[in-house]
């Protein structure tokens, strides 16, 4: 496991190249498909790759999301050598608190992690959709006030 | 097997480029006036397995930029570097291997705005071009 935060700045961000590649993919088989559906093997309904494309982004979030909490548990762990809070909201606080994160910057996390929340727990709960690019963005934000190794 | 697929050449000689792409860049932003460091990132590669290769850092007041080896192998191209305004790793421009070396893609100002870097204009990576990028940063941060 890397205990560098360029590292696991840059597993975020690799998390976003491959939503995109595979978006693009999805999006060009969903035109082939609907030209000619002989395309698909028949175990693939055409409704099925279109409600795939529908949860893509939601899906690389959660996958962005536990990227950064695997970095987060690592980097608290090596800084006070006990194990990290087993609430995330906590553990954003906590890490946020000892590296003095400005508010806005661990809002910013928590407004992702929200949202993660609302797609894990399929809740139809008041919280906003957070597009990938905006959420990667907060949690690098984020990720930046950690110390360079742990 | 002939030498040129053998994959620890093939990695070796990727990381030879790589190393003489960093070094150039480094010594054209502190040319520039920017403040630079080098990091080591790990890449992941089907072909190539995992190894560690060299990126750079460089900042100029509170802006600071990541250029950041991406991928050996690329359609059209053999090798991928991108370039991204930290920390929040936002998309500046990407630099693709060819047979003439190495150019930058990036939405130049006037030119037409396009869905990927990729398929923006692209320029030869030379000390102007790079300056033309970094300038752009600049401005935008102070906006």
């Amino acid at each position: 496991m890397p205990s560098s935060k360029f590292e696991w700045m840059s597993r975020v961000k690799a998390v976003e190249r491959e939503h995109k590649a595979t978006r693009l993919a999805t999006e060009r088989l969903l035109t082939i498909a609907s030209q000619d559906p002989t395309a698909l093997s028949r175990d693939i309904r055409f409704r099925d790759l279109q409600e795939a494309a529908n949860q893509l982004e939601g899906t690389y979030i959660i996958r962005l999301f536990a990227e950064f909490e695997t970095c987060l548990r690592s980097a608290f762990f090596a800084m006070r050598n006990r194990r990290a809070p087993s609430r995330t909201r906590d553990l954003l606080d906590s890490v946020g608190a000892r590296r003095t994160i400005p508010h806005d910057q661990i809002n910013a996390a928590h407004a992702v992690r929200e949202y993660r929340n609302r797609l894990v727990h399929e809740r139809d709960d008041e919280v906003a959709a957070i597009p990938i690019d905006a959420a990667r963005s907060h949690l690098c934000y984020y990720l930046n006030f950690l110390p360079p190794q742990w | 097997m002939s030498i040129a697929s053998d994959p620890t050449q093939v990695r070796d000689d990727w990381l030879r480029r790589l190393s003489q792409l960093i070094d150039q860049v480094q010594i054209w932003s502190e040319d520039l006036g920017w403040a630079t460091r080098k990091i080591e990132v790990s890449l992941d590669d089907s072909e190539l397995g995992s190894y560690k290769a060299p990126a750079l850092l460089m900042q100029e007041g509170s802006v600071r930029v990541l250029l950041e080896p991406i991928a050996r192998s690329a359609p059209g191209a053999n090798g991928v570097v991108d370039l991204y305004l930290m920390p929040a790793y936002d998309d500046i421009a990407s630099l693709y291997l060819g047979s003439d070396g190495w150019r930058l893609h990036y939405m130049f100002p006037g030119t037409p705005s396009t869905a990927t870097i990729r398929d923006a204009d692209s320029k030869p990576l030379a000390k102007e071009t790079l300056a033309e990028v970094l300038c752009e940063m600049k401005k935008n941060a102070v906006e």
